[in-house]
């Protein structure tokens, strides 16, 4: 037992200092801003804690009526492609507008969320 | 006292914990991200490590201070099918040193309903006979089995008028625990007991991602908790058995992109569950985010077609 904890736990350390750990793909940081009140956007930009594949990835817009915003082909921004942008094709009108999305991570994982913003 | 190899291994352990990235993890349904419990399981089943848990308290019940430590490992055979071996040892003053039985659980996840955010696994837990050593020997002539259900319910389906209670979700866990025999070789009676546990979390990654940004890195990994779980006999206590025990935990759980750490409080609700305040905590390692490839993948990963997910 105690041999077997000492090389499970060196394993372990070794893969984590060493920075391999892939993982889920979760949101950390939204422009526009999650519940936030903005000027009318170009894009979305949707920042997760992996890189992910953004042919694999859909991001969707809702407008106050229900009404799907036509939106540009997602692209993989910074050096580990954790940064999906996503372009707002065209003006948006006052009023509140949910996100969805959809994300794989290069491992995979699949995740997804939703977030609201308002349109001054 | 732990071993110098137990040191090592927990000093390793700890070194490595740096986060070389950040984000979260871990059972997953829908938008809902349901973290890894101290008190009770959570609703998913996963590849994951839970290595250690420590816990002391000054005053187990029956007088002594305890010391635990403990590792639980969930293998997945298929990607809703997995396997938990969970033992350790024990510190009691007085009464010395034991090592706790081997327990192991076959769990399913039943149930995944994303848009509602709620998911439910059901398992078998045995606790195998013999396994146990000095004050955890016990009477080590029988197995004790308990069927087990799970589950979990984000509130992320609440109204946007109430948009700040959405980060808030439950869990449960529900077991009976039976004993192979009812009477020791001394004629003791060995009680079934019903467990029963919850959890109320409110996950500031949750919030962070659907209600309002956060913008310290430190505080959108963070998931205030409670827990609380209890025993009740329901079947052969004996005299003056039957006494319902457990505790209430309040405590913290970070929530990192490939591990998580936590840290509870551990209060008796009576006398019986003991007396003072103690203290538990975990680290606990995603395996199927370390390794997606090889150790944390299922050993089956497109199932064996018996059922949704085996």
């Amino acid at each position: 037992m105690r041999t077997f904890t000492l090389r499970l736990a060196i394993t372990l350390a070794l893969a984590l200092a060493a920075g391999q750990a892939l993982a889920h793909a979760h949101l950390e940081k939204a422009t526009p801003a999650v519940g936030g009140t903005v000027d009318p956007p170009t894009e979305i930009r949707l920042e997760f804690s992996e890189g992910v594949e953004p042919k694999f990835c859909k991001v969707t817009l809702t407008a106050p009526g229900g009404k799907a915003i036509p939106l540009g082909t997602p692209k993989a921004e910074g050096t580990d492609g954790a940064v999906l942008v996503t372009p707002v094709t065209g003006p948006l009108a006052p009023g509140e507008y949910k996100v969805h999305w959809r994300a794989v991570s290069v491992d995979s994982h699949h995740t997804e969320g939703s977030f609201g913003f308002t349109v001054k | 006292m732990p071993s110098p190899y137990r040191v090592l291994a927990l000093a390793l352990l700890c070194a490595g914990a740096i986060p070389p990235i950040s984000a979260h993890a871990h059972s997953i349904c829908g938008e809902r991200t349901f973290p890894a419990t101290l008190a009770i399981d959570d609703p998913g089943v996963n590849d994951e490590l839970a290595l250690p848990t420590l816990s002391w308290v000054p005053n187990n019940g029956d007088g002594a201070n305890e010391f635990d430590a403990s590792f639980a490992w969930t293998k997945t055979i298929t990607p809703k099918l997995g396997l938990s071996i969970s033992t350790g040892p024990t510190w009691q003053h007085p009464g010395g040193y034991g090592w706790a039985a081997l327990d192991t659980e076959l769990k399913y996840n039943l149930l995944c309903f994303p848009d509602a955010e709620f998911m439910a696994s059901v398992g078998f837990e045995v606790s195998w006979a013999g396994t146990g050593t000095g004050t955890q020997a016990g009477s080590g002539s029988q197995n004790t089995y308990s069927p087990v259900l799970n589950a979990g319910l984000g509130f992320g389906t609440l109204p946007e008028s109430v948009k700040y209670l959405r980060p808030f979700a439950i869990t449960a866990q529900f077991d009976t625990a039976a004993p192979g025999r009812s009477w020791t070789n001394d004629g003791d009676p060995i009680a079934t007991t019903f467990d029963w546990g919850f959890t109320l979390q409110y996950s500031l990654p949750y919030f962070n991602a659907h209600v309002a940004q956060i913008d310290n890195e430190f505080m959108r990994h963070l998931v205030p908790i409670v827990e609380v779980a209890f025993s009740t006999p329901i079947y052969n206590a004996g005299p003056g058995g039957q006494v319902t025990t457990g505790t209430v935990q309040p405590g913290i759980i970070y929530e990192a992109n490939s591990w998580q750490v936590a840290l509870e409080a551990v209060i008796p609700i009576n006398s019986a569950s003991g007396r003072g305040v103690g203290v538990v905590g975990e680290l606990h390692f995603f395996l199927d985010d370390i390794f997606p490839n090889s150790l944390g993948r299922p050993i089956f990963p497109h199932g064996l077609g018996i059922a949704p997910g085996i």
